[in-house]
């Protein structure tokens, strides 16, 4: 186990400076996981500490030791890749035992860590199939395997659940937090999947554009988003907002002309441009005779069992609202809401910034 | 859908052509191998008499031999010189495969007439460029008359062979390591390997059908062989470069012996088409 740290460090692909100085640093044991969207560097960041890519600035330090310059062999990390990368000539045991083979480690030994790991992830049947025989999860347990046999500083994950179906993901994700659990090897995952990355990590880092916008723990980032790409990025479905302007009395008033309350506690500019976000699971349907904030025209109605989303129109704006209940709505009906200030964010329209 | 007549239709073009161009000449050449033959025109059924020769025919057993050797060493050469070309290529930006590419390729476009009169030259006991090299790095005492020599002679030719195929090996090993997953190699240097290590565990076995693909196909190229010896050496000296093409070559038009001609002809493509059809099973196979 390790620290991991990265100093400024620097990515360009020709002209192109794919990261732009990230620095972070993760704790011995943490979970840590990358989300962005395509194209922000998060892949890029883990294949640089794997040594796959050599960063063109700033530093890279595993357990202390700077890596740069040090080859991907030499720094005590395994990987997990999208594709899994099994060696498609070799059996599971094979695989799995690929690394020691090559650094020669008694028949015995190898033998004793592949049969724990394989025990571990429930590979013990399958040691003598070739990665072609095996399923998309079973492939994917194996490519764990082949990770933990070599008991490394540091596990990298570089999306490693997108070529599974939906259920599969979710069983996988709940192996993979366990497996973290058992081991405490510090672990650094990539993702696209903002879901995967509110249920797994200790700590989530959100890039974008080659820079980190926020790190923080999944409640920390979903309840206090430092900016507007944070906060349409993490939660399901994403935060609602409303463009408009403070005025006088903590008012937000839409550009359509609709008032709602400021966040308590807020003492913002007058005339100031923002945008006013709200989670669509904290805007609430009024019920027995309370005043309603908006009443916006119904567009589209989702049921989804447990939840029901639905999606509402009012003058240029539109509000998603998703609610636990069955009650019968349909498109074209008035849909009386009342938002809770305390749980709604308010952001400078220019920086993006959140205005505290 | 069509019906199976109108299916025929559509076919008996090219069967028509098929059985013009390639069986009936097949088996033309079979029957006249059951004959014996006097000054251009048959003499005599004589049954299996002229495939019965080829037992005491010492010249035959040398050829075969020599086709044997060639198929070996092309195995071993230019197929080994593709791969580990085709492996370093395979890691360099594409403008540099590209260029070295058609480099390597060059040989193979040149005519095997045109090969075996540069390789002539090449190998020239006066003015050769080899023996000119070997002069100039102090080796003089190397120098030989390559081709004309009966120890240097089959080898020199094989590395004129090897020189016109090496680019072809090279060029399909390199599409088949294209082909291979990148992230594969990645996590073979995770897990520790080195550059020889990833060729050896990764590359190679990955590559198998191809070797086998390739190795096969050279191993047929190696009985058709003729342009070049008969350019070059047109199997002397003695016998010492001398091969089945050109065995049979000479038998039917220097010696007018149509009838052994032919039977040493079948017995060539009855050894093609087995290691065709080997090649095509097992390739199918794998």
């Amino acid at each position: 186990m390790a620290t991991v740290s990265f100093d400024r460090t620097r990515k360009a692909f020709g002209a192109h400076e794919v990261l732009k100085g990230i620095s972070l640093d993760v704790a011995d044991g943490e979970f840590v996981i990358l989300v962005g969207p395509s194209g922000c560097g998060k892949s890029t960041l883990l294949r640089m500490l794997a040594g796959l890519e050599q960063a063109t600035g700033g530093d890279i330090r595993i357990g202390g030791r700077s890596v740069i310059g040090v080859s991907p062999k030499d720094r005590d990390i395994a990987m997990v890749f999208q594709t899994y990368a099994l060696y498609p000539h070799m059996t599971v045991s094979e695989n799995m035992g690929f690394s020691l083979r090559l650094a020669k480690a008694p028949k015995a030994q190898a033998d004793a860590r592949i049969k724990t790991a394989a025990s571990m992830l429930d590979l013990g049947q399958l040691l003598d199939r070739y990665p072609k025989e095996l399923s998309g999860g079973q492939r994917q347990r194996v490519a764990m395997g082949r990770a933990i046999v070599r008991d490394p500083k540091v596990f990298l994950f570089d999306e490693p659940l997108s070529n599974l179906d939906a259920k599969l993901r979710v069983q996988m994700r709940a192996e993979i937090k366990a497996l973290h659990q058992r081991l405490k090897t510090t672990s650094i995952y990539v993702t696209h999947d903002q879901v995967e990355a509110m249920t797994m990590a200790d700590r989530i880092v959100v890039m974008n554009g080659g820079n980190i916008e926020q790190a923080g723990t999944p409640l920390e980032l979903y309840d206090n988003p430092a900016n507007l790409f944070v906060a349409g990025f993490i939660g399901s479905p994403s935060m609602n907002f409303i463009e408009g302007i403070l005025e006088a009395g903590s008012t937000f008033r839409s550009k359509g002309g609709f008032t709602m309350p400021m966040p308590h506690g807020l003492a913002a500019k007058m005339g100031r441009e923002a945008v006013y976000g709200i989670r669509p699971e904290h805007v609430e349907i009024a019920r027995n005779g309370r005043e309603p904030t908006l009443s916006p025209t119904i567009t589209v109605v989702e049921p989804m069992g447990a939840e029901t989303l639905i999606l509402a129109e009012f003058d240029s704006d539109s509000i998603s609202v998703s609610y636990r209940g069955r009650d019968i709505f349909k498109p074209g009906d008035k849909l009386p809401i009342v938002i809770d200030p305390n749980q709604a964010h308010l952001f400078d329209k220019a920086t993006g910034e959140k205005i505290r | 859908m069509y019906t199976s007549r109108q299916a025929w239709m559509f076919v008996l073009p090219a069967l028509l052509l098929y059985a013009a161009f390639v069986a009936v000449p097949i088996l033309q050449v079979a029957a006249y191998s059951l004959f014996s033959w006097d000054n251009g025109s048959i003499k005599a059924f004589s049954g299996l008499a002229n495939y019965a020769r080829l037992g005491t025919d010492g010249v035959f057993w040398t050829a075969l031999g020599h086709n044997a050797i060639w198929a070996i060493l092309t195995l071993c050469f230019p197929l080994l010189i593709g791969l580990i070309l085709a492996s370093i290529l395979a890691e360099r930006s594409p403008r540099v495969v590209k260029v070295m590419s058609a480099i390597y390729f060059l040989p193979r476009t040149i005519p095997l007439v045109v090969a075996g009169i540069i390789w002539g030259w090449i190998y020239n006991p006066i003015f050769g460029l080899l023996n000119y090299v070997l002069d100039l790095v102090g080796l003089g005492s190397w120098g030989g008359a390559w081709l004309a020599e009966s120890g240097t002679a089959l080898i020199s030719l094989n590395v004129a062979g090897a020189w016109t195929f090496y680019g072809f090996c090279v060029l399909i090993y390199l599409s088949a390591i294209q082909s291979i997953d990148p992230s594969l190699y990645e996590a073979a240097s995770l897990d520790g390997a080195s550059w020889g290590q990833r060729f050896r565990f990764v590359t190679v076995p990955l590559l198998k059908s191809t070797t086998l693909f390739l190795g096969l196909y050279s191993a047929i190229e190696a009985m058709r062989f003729f342009d070049l010896v008969w350019v070059t050496t047109q199997g002397g000296p003695g016998y010492d470069t001398e091969v089945l093409t050109t065995h049979i070559y000479k038998t039917f038009f220097l010696v007018g012996d149509f009838g052994y001609a032919a039977a040493l002809s079948v017995v060539l493509l009855v050894i093609v088409l087995t290691v065709g059809g080997l090649s095509y099973r097992i390739l199918r196979q794998s």
